[in-house]
């Protein structure tokens, strides 16, 4: 009799995940796959809306990351119209987004991933956010106040936190007064003292978990990042993609369909992202913080730029191992603050020369950044009015659900044997791996669909 | 408590966890948050005195935790646009979910192979996407894109101060 497993809601991770195990006569898994189960479809919502209202619109594809999803936007309308935008507005929406990835990985490390790292010795269902708090109330307190400087940013350059909105085609329609920067500089001097200061406290016990399950969801993908002459860079980079063995291809932004592809897959609504040259098998890749730390030889910020290394050398260039990401996370998450602090000292970011002149005119244009979980393209077509004709938006998760779903197999393999079901490890494990990527099925099933682990877990025929 | 997510975009949790400091202050002496699956790991529910639905109905499993929310709750409360009006989900009922699902499946420019729709082990989407009324009975609206955090707060404050005498 064939059996299988479900395994849903995956918990603490934006939206809804299941994971489906199916089991043969003896009980041993036959197969095991990630489902992601929503679906919006903004594509079709794009078509007939106008460029200028596109920015307002896309941030509500994920309430998490809006940030990057307002400025691909915003640049991949530049990019058709063939405008180039003001140094300060390059600037500010850098600046914004640096925003965005302080309130985004300070959330995942702490509140989504840490409570498995943290609170390990607890039973999976009870971990969380609130018993984390009660543990450990004089983090929580640091981690509250460094994720709120994040918000901060973003609210000051776009008005609302969540889905800001001053990016606009041409640049930016919201300039930085001085007394507002002094304020944010203050702040992120703070911030970069404290984050800084969990390399001592937290990072270690990051580190002890992911060498406790060396192999672990384990895979040998290609990555693909952005960099900027051979630095790690969220918002001005080229795409570059980076082999098994560590070489390197880079691509202009408005090739990319030449470079990745898609597949659809009957079970979820999440696609399959591949490199196009290597195919489906050898070409599947991974984003995100691993991704960035393995495309980028160095980096602008002293201390981000001595964690790169450390990190390489300690686990290889490129680097395949997933628990490694929360490392890698924690890489970019400095690099961040440093970042914005680089941004604020430069007095250019108080200039109102914000906003190059626009004409509407008919264009195609591709825009790419790095969102906190991985590149982000999105690509529109619209027509001589500005009305949009055509939108594709590749994001973070589609590219990272192959991955997921690929190594779900070899994870749930290690809870079941012969029928019996060792459930504690099994959620403890799949929910780790899931959760080391940080997936946002919001952002996938834009078109995403998300597996959760939960209330529904049973056992069917 | 419990907050229910549906088709969302995660925004209204994002404006809650914003309250920052007053939230760790309200976990500890006002509200026993006891499902909430973007901020914590249990994975059910039972009675609770307020239920926070976010996000519109898409599909036939938003609708089953909708009832759910209604049927273990007090006093339900329809938080952010999409659980009040269907908020930028339902701009999808302007094009029917076979031309959504053809434009993300199909027609994507970087879609290689023109093969397969997703369609099995996935929840099916429902014709039109709806409010949160259209489905149960809603005790309280907080309307915005996200709302604002504090108006968040006072509306639960104040809830529980009358549901708790």
């Amino acid at each position: 009799m064939k059996k299988e497993i479900n395994l849903e809601p995956v918990t603490r991770i934006e939206g809804n995940i299941k994971v489906r195990i199916e089991l043969d006569e003896v009980g041993d898994v036959v197969d095991a796959h990630a489902h992601l189960t929503e679906f919006r479809g903004f594509e079709t919502f794009l078509i007939g809306r106008h460029i200028t209202r596109v920015p307002f619109i896309v941030p509500r594809i994920c309430g998490v990351c809006p940030t990057p999803h307002h400025l691909a936007s915003a640049k991949a309308i530049d990019a058709g119209l063939q405008v180039e935008t003001t140094e300060t507005a390059k600037m500010l929406r850098e600046l914004m987004l640096t925003g965005g990835f302080i309130h985004d990985h300070t959330l995942h490390l702490f509140v989504l991933a840490g409570p498995d790292i943290l609170l390990a010795d607890m039973p999976p269902e009870r971990r969380g956010f609130v018993e984390l708090n009660n543990r450990f109330p004089e983090v929580v307190k640091e981690v509250v106040g460094v994720r709120a400087v994040g918000q901060r940013i973003v609210a000051t350059l776009g008005v609302q936190a969540t889905h800001p909105c001053t990016a606009v085609p041409g640049g930016i329609s919201k300039n930085l007064s001085k007394k507002d920067r002094d304020n944010l500089l203050n702040q992120v001097k703070e911030t970069k003292e404290k984050v800084i200061g969990w390399y001592d406290k937290v990072i270690p016990v990051f580190e002890k978990f992911a060498d406790g399950y060396k192999g672990l969801g384990g895979l040998e993908t290609n990555f693909v990042g952005l960099v900027n002459d051979d630095n790690l860079d969220l918002y001005n980079g080229r795409p570059r993609i980076v082999d098994k063995k560590g070489a390197a291809t880079e691509f202009e932004p408005s090739d990319y369909l030449k470079y990745v592809a898609e597949r659809t897959v009957e079970y979820s609504y999440a696609k399959r992202c591949y490199i196009k040259s290597a195919g489906l098998q050898d070409g599947m890749y991974r984003v995100g913080p691993l991704a960035r730390v393995n495309v980028a030889e160095n980096s602008l910020g002293e201390h981000s730029a001595k964690l790169l290394k450390e990190f390489k050398s300690k686990y290889g260039a490129p680097a395949q191992e997933t628990l490694a990401y929360h490392f890698a996370r924690y890489i970019c998450l400095v690099y961040a603050v440093e970042r914005a602090e680089q941004l604020l000292e430069d007095d250019k970011i108080v200039s109102m020369n914000i906003r190059s002149p626009v004409n509407i005119k008919s264009g195609e244009g591709v825009g790419i950044v790095e969102a906190p979980r991985g590149m982000l393209i999105h690509h529109y077509r619209w027509d001589s009015n500005g009305y949009i004709t055509m939108a594709n938006l590749i994001v973070p998760t589609t590219q990272n659900s192959y991955p997921i779903d690929a190594s779900m197999k070899k994870v749930v393999e290690r809870s079941i044997r012969k029928g019996k079901v060792d459930e504690t490890k099994l959620w403890h494990e799949t929910g780790a791996v899931i959760r080391a990527y940080d997936p946002c099925i919001s952002c996938a099933t834009h078109t995403i669909t998300i597996i959760r682990e939960g209330k529904h877990r049973q056992l069917l025929k | 408590m419990a907050i229910e997510d549906i088709a969302y975009c995660g925004g209204c949790e994002v404006a809650i966890a914003d309250l920052g400091e007053d939230l760790l202050k309200l976990l500890q002496e006002k509200i026993e948050l006891v499902y909430a699956p973007i901020l914590m790991s249990s994975r059910e529910y039972d009675q609770v005195d307020v239920a926070l639905v976010i996000g519109a109905a898409r599909n036939e499993h938003d609708i089953k935790l909708i009832k759910r929310a209604r049927e273990n709750s007090k006093v339900l409360i329809a938080c952010g646009s999409c659980a009040c009006f269907g908020g930028i989900p339902s701009l999808a009922n302007m094009y029917g979910k076979e031309e959504l699902l053809a434009n993300a499946y199909e027609n994507a420019p970087s879609i290689e192979e023109k093969t397969v729709t997703p369609s099995s082990h996935v929840p099916g989407l429902v014709e039109k996407v709806l409010p949160v009324s259209e489905h149960v009975k809603v005790d309280y609206f907080i309307p915005g894109c996200p709302p604002p955090p504090p108006i968040i707060k006072d509306t639960i404050v104040a809830l529980l101060n009358k549901l708790q005498g």
